[in-house]
């Protein structure tokens, strides 16, 4: 790994953990993820085509991770969400500010949504990922991405009232 | 950002009630050529019902920007990465913000001590301390299988046993550690008796984590994973089922205590 790629991946860690957050919703799992990534995109520096992105091979690498973790967890009984307990959530200092309710309002919307949906709208509309690369990362057709995401966004948009 | 020149919808027919949600979708996330683009926006134009279909679309994806927050200062990782980058190429760098955090190898106690769990049903033994030794282990390993980019093929494993392998698995006591053909080492982790008696035998090379138990013919191959990246796992190499699978499956109940282990050996 030389300087340059250190520093394209340093460059993007809050991406690495936004998703991350995405996929286990637990601030603990999270950062397991999110060290594991970086180990693996470490180790794996030299297979990283330069002339393709960085975000989704290092998204590919997080996801998959997930899959591995989610698969070992499996039967080690019911994991705690931080959206299903309220109280465990920061208080926000500033409730008055609409802008800050709204950012609310959209994060509880996600948290409501199937994990496929939520997963789908965070790569897009968050990471601003291209259908192209969002389809190398799920490992789906273009034409799955774009079904999927439109339901998505649909039913986002019911859910934050938006007509 | 830039899309890609995706061409949705439905060609020719332009009235403005065949524009579906995915073409507007498309337009609103900016992944339609520029063309299509204009041409859909000349439709939408003259139609209010489209404006506030297309709205949705556009709005869903200017929400979920706002979660794209500005980070905090520097995230903790990054003097880990730099430091990586100063590091060997594929050095693998603890930090101790993991819950594997993997210390200098080798961790396997000496002296023959199998690395016993307690006593629980069929079980990988060591588990614990496997780990680190695996972390630094697969560094080198990982050079050899690397990752295509958007490739995951599975690495084959070697098919038999390595002329060390069949050393080890005669003689080498569970805990220790001996060099491998290929220069890197292999650490015997535990053994166990099969429910016909037979004796089997787990261990790790760079490789692969292996259950060999000996039969008539001589070793066996029972089960080989790889790692599949930066030693966090292996992954059966082929079929189904993890060590502890095959462990179960050969109806071992616990590991052979040292002394136990020495007996069967010298059989």
């Amino acid at each position: 790994m030389d300087a340059a790629f250190a520093e394209a991946l340093i460059a993007l860690l809050p991406n690495l953990r936004r998703y991350a957050l995405s996929l286990t919703r637990r601030a603990d799992q999270a950062d397991d993820l999110v060290q594991q990534t970086v180990e693996r995109a470490i180790a794996n520096a030299g297979s990283h085509d330069p002339a393709q992105r960085l975000e989704p091979w290092l998204f590919r690498i997080m996801r998959n991770g997930f899959i591995d973790q989610t698969r070992r967890q499996r039967s080690a009984g019911v994991q705690l969400d931080v959206h299903d307990m309220p109280e465990a959530l920061p208080i926000d200092p500033t409730p008055a500010l609409e802008a800050r309710l709204m950012l609310r309002n959209v994060e509880t919307a996600m948290a409501e949504l199937h994990p496929e949906q939520r997963e789908i709208l965070h790569l897009v509309c968050v990471e601003e990922m291209t259908y192209a690369e969002t389809a190398r990362i799920l490992d789906i057709p273009i034409g799955t991405v774009m079904s999927r995401l439109s339901r998505a966004r649909l039913a986002l948009s019911e859910r934050l009232g938006i007509t | 950002m830039s899309g890609g020149t995706y061409t949705a919808g439905d060609g020719g027919k332009d009235g403005p009630m065949q524009i579906d949600d995915e073409t507007l979708m498309a337009l609103a996330d900016g992944e339609l050529d520029p063309a299509r683009a204009e041409e859909l926006r000349r439709a939408i134009a003259a139609d209010p019902e489209l404006q506030s279909r297309l709205h949705r679309f556009q709005e869903t994806r200017r929400l979920l920007s706002g979660l794209r927050a500005d980070p905090k200062g520097e995230d903790p990782l990054a003097a880990m990465i730099r430091r990586s980058a100063t590091a060997a190429p594929t050095r693998i760098v603890p930090s101790p913000t993991a819950s594997h955090a993997a210390g200098p190898r080798p961790v396997l106690p000496s002296g023959g001590t199998p690395l016993t769990a307690p006593a629980r049903a069929p079980r990988r033994p060591a588990n614990l301390n496997r780990r680190p030794w695996l972390a630094a282990a697969a560094s080198a390993a990982i050079v050899a299988i690397g990752l295509g980019w958007w490739e995951w093929a599975d690495a084959p494993a070697p098919r038999d046993f390595s002329p060390a392998e069949l050393a080890a698995l005669d003689a080498l006591p569970s805990g220790q550690v001996q060099a491998s053909d290929d220069g890197g080492e292999l650490a015997m982790i535990a053994s166990f008796r099969g429910l016909d008696g037979a004796l089997c035998r787990e261990y790790e090379t760079a490789q692969r984590a292996v259950l060999a138990c000996r039969e008539a013919a001589g070793w066996t191959l029972r089960h080989a994973a790889v790692p599949e990246a930066a030693g966090q796992d292996y992954r059966p190499a082929s079929g189904q089922g993890s060590m502890d699978d095959a462990i179960a499956a050969i109806g071992a109940t616990a590991p052979l205590t040292p002394e136990e282990e020495a007996a069967a050996l010298r059989e």
